[in-house]
């Protein structure tokens, strides 16, 4: 008898999804959004589909606003890997210069993540997009499904969505549907983590406490990343041991002081901490049910 | 067992072990039984956890401060931080022990020595040791390099002990109130500091620097500063008060060099 | 209970390595918020502490504000939320919620007891290890309880615990107790249903769930956590069974490395072992077990694997990978049970979409034996399954699949039809035996075939099928295209209401049911008349979509000619002929297309008519140019 571990149960489960969809979707995509699920997500591929690289393209949805050290990650590893990586930014993002400071966090993120990201799919044609989305990140994702169907304007109707059983996975779009696939639903914050360490995967460096440049910003540290971040007059950025739980677009992304600064001491914190993950997301904190709200425009 | 017998240490030990036990699923009698605490004690224990976590476990202590004379009240402990706050003495770069102990004798007739005002500082963790820097000089290390590259040309060239300073920002974790120090280091290891509710603003910075060039004005001789904790040269308003400047060197200590902590 | 927090803060490589064995078990709760089931999970996850300080907080607060335990922490708050749901208006199905202690990670699927009940938690069951059901001492066993059992063994639950909540109500009376496990057994044995494991708790003040109860030194059984530490998890219960893995996906980077991916889904496969895969039969050799890290000296259930082959023989996604000694079986038609999942309700005959393992074949519902009821059990006939209906089908596919017995093996014997109009997965079913009719009856091939009679009449067969509104000229059109056909010296057969409902199809009425039964048999009669060699001419209301796709998909490629016999309701209603729009206006005639029930217009005709603009000469003009655009005639 081979007892498998939790970890080797859940790796099995995200293979056999991504496999489901590259066998049965004609034109995939993963979603890379450079942070530690999107790591352990494309990690898994590369499981999935060896000695092959797996069969679709990375595609990033850029903001022009996430941290410098996620731009050199992200070129970094898909040059290693192998993969195409596509970089959408919403042109019209660009041209009116949409930005988190004169527009604030709702508009920045409806115009620049989740416009840019239907302009993408539409682009590129893509049927099927890998999401790294868990149903541990917060009470209304509990009943998410892992395969999630859109209609072709890429809204998530929550009461036509398909019951999941055993292993299968109904896969068939309407016309111009699209799916977005959640293949690590199952896996928490922890086991993320608990994975990383096991496998070496590589993550950004942000995610390890270090000395770095914040301002407070409603209570929250936000990182002077580059001189886009308007200081106040007379403001000056103090040099604080602080590191990242998510990470998303520098101004909108909190910093936690810490002292953790390897893998172990990243879990020990995470076991012993009191807050949960989503905290340092400024974009939360816009509206009680604004997730739920965010998936159903299709922010996801 | 009666526990007003405990030391402080034992007591707060003890009572770490029982939110251990309670988060080990262990029942409060239970807890009480093995800690040899009293269940309202336990109780208290948990719910200090639960609201602050571990650092609100402990009891915060009682009585007189160790080495110290005379008992530092509430009333004395308040003085302090308002001074803390408030500007410094004239041409000083920050409250040092001595204008703390003056502030106190003059202004509230308080009696309270240097060191007793220093072992204040520590309960309140405000209490920062300089950083061996001289004995960089030969390890070779990142730490050593830096050193030898960016500090010792300038401090070389300064005779003097109070033209070689060291200093910093940082935020303090203290459980009632918003702490930013500003710390400075000066000859024999000295230390003056200035607290604020928010981030110290350029005007802050340049006030203390300019109070260390007054220190040594009148000999005429240049001031350099090692700094830590504050990304000063992201400040116009500091880099241009800077460039003005031909008897001030300021060093600042490059992120994750290990200084700090 | 919880992650030691000693060992976390003193040694966080120590505690790292000793979670990296635990193992992984998925149940779900089957109870409602009144049997304190949510007040449970609350309890399991707090005390795992994989709550963080802003939820519990959260919690705090709410349990003073709409807390029952007069203010104390109310753990049921952590995982209600519904009335929040029910505002957003968001379907209450399955949640699944996760802790882990230090043996092991859990996953609960999380089902509301009342609403959508079947459809939840048949869905929360079919990935579950064990079931928890709970049973209020007060109450004992209600028929709700009798429900859930039911569709636990429906579900084929291996494990189940009957939780016996509530105990401080009935002051932990062992009395009681042995009375609500003496009824329960009873009703448990009618349902075959083993492996029961009773445990007396309070969820509330947590008697027994995570520690043993002072209050109940009678009990001397397991607790609940300890229970779904130690149970045997399904993967690791499979492992025992033959090796099954369906093809996923065929891996070929490059002409000498051909991997065959999928997940183990029973028993342990190595290198050198014997391998036959099904549906074709074929046999060959495990060469390697291929990783990115390496290969494997073996693989189990649960495991998702890459296997190369010594011989080079055609596998593709849908086949079965079996141990030679004991292949899956094969067959094309089955005893089921079928769990209907959507609002549009199981029409027998009509064709679905069936997702079993890794291969989609096409179903159609031959009969169904009866229904059950799931709250008496009792059998009922049926001519069609509706929403959370339940019954025991015959079940025909287009194609033989590989499959096992759903009670070996929930992977190859558990499947899920899906609508081949609106794609929507409607049902979930079990295998549970082949039929040997399939077996038996084989199609036989005969000398003298539809070519050949298509040959000797000079003509290519095929079914002009019309469609559209009573009224819209159908038939008008259809025996005019027939007489210029005849008179073209084609060999014709037109079948329309007035010979086929008088006869063949007598005993239907017009309940949607009975219009699927009349169109499947009219779709094959024309295809044993195309067989024939003929043109046939078919002039039926024939309103639904997926009806007419069944009579395309009967007939091979280009045989089937969809004409849209157009008029718009306002137009038809004005003829009315037969003055049957006025009798379904007056109500004296229910079901009536176009009135009362739904005409489904096709999207793509092959022969579009809009009589509204052109008479009956016309159009039966255009279906003959049509006819002679497709080299049908000459």
């Amino acid at each position: 008898m081979t007892s498998l571990t939790h970890l080797q149960r859940l790796e099995a489960e995200s293979i056999q999804i991504m496999r489901e969809v590259v066998a049965e979707t004609e034109n995939p995509v993963m979603l890379y959004s450079v942070g530690k699920d999107s790591a352990v997500m494309l990690h898994l591929a590369r499981k999935a589909f060896a000695p092959s690289p797996p069969p679709f393209p990375l595609l990033h949805v850029d903001t022009r606003w996430k941290f410098r050290a996620m731009y050199d990650f992200r070129d970094n590893m898909a040059e290693e890997i192998g993969m195409d990586l596509l970089v959408h930014i919403n042109p019209e993002g660009i041209e009116k210069d949409i930005n988190p400071f004169t527009h604030g966090s709702a508009i920045h993120t409806d115009v620049m993540k989740t416009e840019g990201l239907k302009q993408a799919l539409d682009k590129y044609g893509f049927d099927a997009a890998f999401g790294g989305a868990r149903r541990d990140e917060e009470k209304s994702r509990a009943k998410e499904r892992i395969f999630s169907f859109r209609t072709a304007q890429h809204r998530w109707d929550p009461k036509n969505q398909r019951p999941e059983l055993w292993k299968l996975y109904n896969t068939r779009k309407n016309g111009k549907e699209s799916i977005r696939v959640f293949p690590i639903s199952n896996w928490t914050e922890l086991d993320i983590w608990q994975y990383i360490y096991l496998q070496n995967i590589p993550i950004v460096p942000l995610y390890y406490a270090a000395e770095r440049p914040v301002v407070e910003r409603d209570g929250a540290l936000i990182m002077v990343d580059d001189e886009r971040m308007p200081l106040e007059p007379g403001e000056v950025p103090m040099m604080r041991k602080v590191r990242f739980r998510t990470l998303g677009c520098y101004p909108l992304t909190g910093a936690v002081e810490s002292e953790a600064d390897t893998l172990p001491a990243i879990i020990q914190e995470m076991l012993l901490t009191k807050t949960s993950e989503r905290q340092g997301r400024v974009i939360d904190s816009d509206s009680a049910a604004s997730m739920e709200k965010k998936k159903q425009e299709g922010y996801f | 067992m009666n526990i007003k017998h405990l030391s402080p240490e034992k007591l707060n030990e003890r009572r770490m072990q029982a939110v251990k036990l309670r988060l080990d699923g262990v029942t409060v009698a239970l807890a009480s039984q093995q800690t040899g605490l009293s269940a309202p004690t336990v109780s208290a224990a948990w719910k200090s956890f639960r609201e602050g976590g571990w650092s609100a476990v402990p009891v915060r202590p009682r009585g007189r401060l160790k080495g110290q004379a005379n008992v530092l009240d509430t009333a004395t402990q308040q003085r302090l931080w308002e001074a803390l706050y408030a500007h410094p003495p004239a041409e000083q770069p920050g409250w040092s022990s001595a204008d703390l102990a003056a502030f106190l004798r003059n202004e509230h007739g308080v009696e309270l020595t240097q060191r007793g005002i220093e072992h204040w500082w520590e309960s309140e963790g405000l209490k920062h040791e300089p950083w061996p820097l001289s004995a960089l000089a030969k390890q070779r290390s990142q730490r050593g390099r830096w050193y030898r590259q960016a500090v010792a040309p300038r401090f070389d060239r300064l005779e003097e002990a109070n033209q070689r300073w060291q200093g910093g920002v940082r935020r303090v974790v203290h459980p009632q109130r918003p702490v930013y120090q500003l710390y400075l280091h000066g000859p024999r290891g000295r230390m003056w500091m200035r607290c604020f509710k928010r981030p110290p603003v350029a005007d802050d910075y340049l006030t203390a620097m300019q109070a260390l060039i007054g220190k040594s004005e009148e000999s005429n001789r240049p001031v350099a500063l090692v700094f830590h904790g504050a990304w000063l040269s992201a400040s116009p308003q500091v880099t241009a008060w800077l460039s003005q400047q031909t008897m001030f060197w300021l060093v600042p200590v490059p992120a994750d060099m290990g200084l700090a902590s | 209970m919880s992650h030691s927090s000693d060992l976390i803060a003193d040694d966080i490589e120590g505690y790292l390595k000793a979670h990296e064995h635990k193992g992984l078990l998925r149940f779900i709760t089957c109870g409602s918020v009144d049997d304190g089931k949510s007040t449970l999970i609350g309890r399991l996850l707090f005390e795992s502490k994989l709550l963080f300080e802003d939820q519990l907080a959260a919690i705090e607060a709410d349990s003073k504000k709409y807390g029952t335990q007069g203010g104390e922490m109310d753990f049921a708050l952590l995982v209600d939320g519904l009335a929040a749901e029910r505002e957003q208006g968001i379907t209450i199905d399955v949640a699944y919620r996760f802790f882990s202690t230090e043996k092991r990670k859990f996953i609960v699927a999380d089902t509301p007891g009342h609403e959508q009940y079947t459809r939840n938690m048949v869905t929360g069951a079919s990935t579950a290890d064990a079931a928890i059901l709970m049973v209020d001492a007060r109450h004992g066993i209600l028929t709700q309880t009798r429900r859930h059992s039911f569709l636990m063994s429906l579900m084929g639950m291996r494990h189940l615990v009957v939780a016996i909540n509530k105990m401080d109500l009935v002051d932990y009376s062992k009395a009681r107790f042995d009375q609500i496990v003496e009824e329960y057994r009873v009703f448990a044995k009618q349902l075959g249903l083993e492996n029961i494991t009773f445990i007396p708790m309070s969820a509330l003040k947590g008697d027994n769930v995570i520690e043993h109860s002072a209050k109940m030194p009678w009990y001397h059984g397991t607790t609940l956590l300890g229970y779904l530490e130690t149970v045997e998890l399904d993967a690791e219960h499979l492992q025992r069974s033959p090796f099954r893995m369906p093809v996923q996906w065929v891996n070929r980077p490059n002409l000498d490395f051909r991997g065959f991916t999928g997940m183990v889904a029973s028993g342990v496969v190595r290198p050198g072992d014997q391998i036959r895969v099904q549906p074709s039969g074929k046999t060959s050799t495990v060469s390697r077990i291929y990783t990115l890290d390496g290969d494997l000296e073996e693989a189990v259930a649960g495991q998702s694997i890459t296997l190369l082959l010594e011989d080079e023989i055609d596998i593709s996604r849908g086949d079965v990978i079996s141990g030679v000694d004991e292949p899956a079986h094969t067959a094309d038609q089955f005893e089921t049970t079928l769990v209907w999942m959507h609002e549009a309700p199981l029409l027998p005959g009509r064709p679905y979409l069936m997702k079993l393992g890794t291969q989609t074949v096409s179903a159609t519902v031959t009969d169904i034996k009866y229904q059950v009821n799931v709250n008496t059990l009792e059998h009922t006939a049926s001519k069609q399954l509706d929403l959370n209906g339940i019954g025991i089908c015959t079940l025909s596919l287009n194609r033989a699949v590989a499959f096992d017995a759903y009670k070996d093996n929930h992977d190859t014997g558990g499947f899920i039809l899906i609508d081949r109009m609106t794609n929507n997965t409607v049902g979930a079913g079990m295998l549970h035996f082949a039929l040997r009719r399939s077996q038996n009856i084989h199609m036989q091939h005969v000398d003298i075939d539809k070519q050949a009679r298509a040959l000797a009449k000079g003509q290519k067969p095929a079914v002009l099928w019309f469609t559209g509104l009573s009224g819209a000229g159908k038939s008008t059109i259809a025996n005019l295209v027939e007489k210029k056909l005849f008179a073209h010296g084609q060999h014709t057969y037109l079948l329309d209401g007035d010979n086929v409902r008088h006869g063949l199809n007598r005993d239907l009425g017009f309940t949607d049911a009975d219009r699927v039964e009349n169109v499947r048999r009219v779709a094959e009669t024309a295809k044993l008349m195309v067989d024939a060699g003929l043109i046939v001419m078919s002039a039926f209301i024939s309103p639904f979509r997926s009806e007419r796709q069944l009579a395309r998909d009967l007939l091979e490629a280009g045989e089937f000619i969809e004409i849209f016999v157009d008029a718009p309701l306002d137009v038809v209603e004005a003829r009315d002929p037969k003055g049957l729009y006025k009798k379904a206006r007056r109500g004296e005639l229910k079901n009536f297309t176009g009135i009362d029930s739904a005409y489904e217009a096709p999207e793509t005709p092959d022969v579009h008519l809009k009589t509204s603009e052109m008479d009956a000469e016309a159009a039966a003009d255009a279906v003959i140019a049509a006819l002679r655009e497709r080299g049908m005639i000459s």
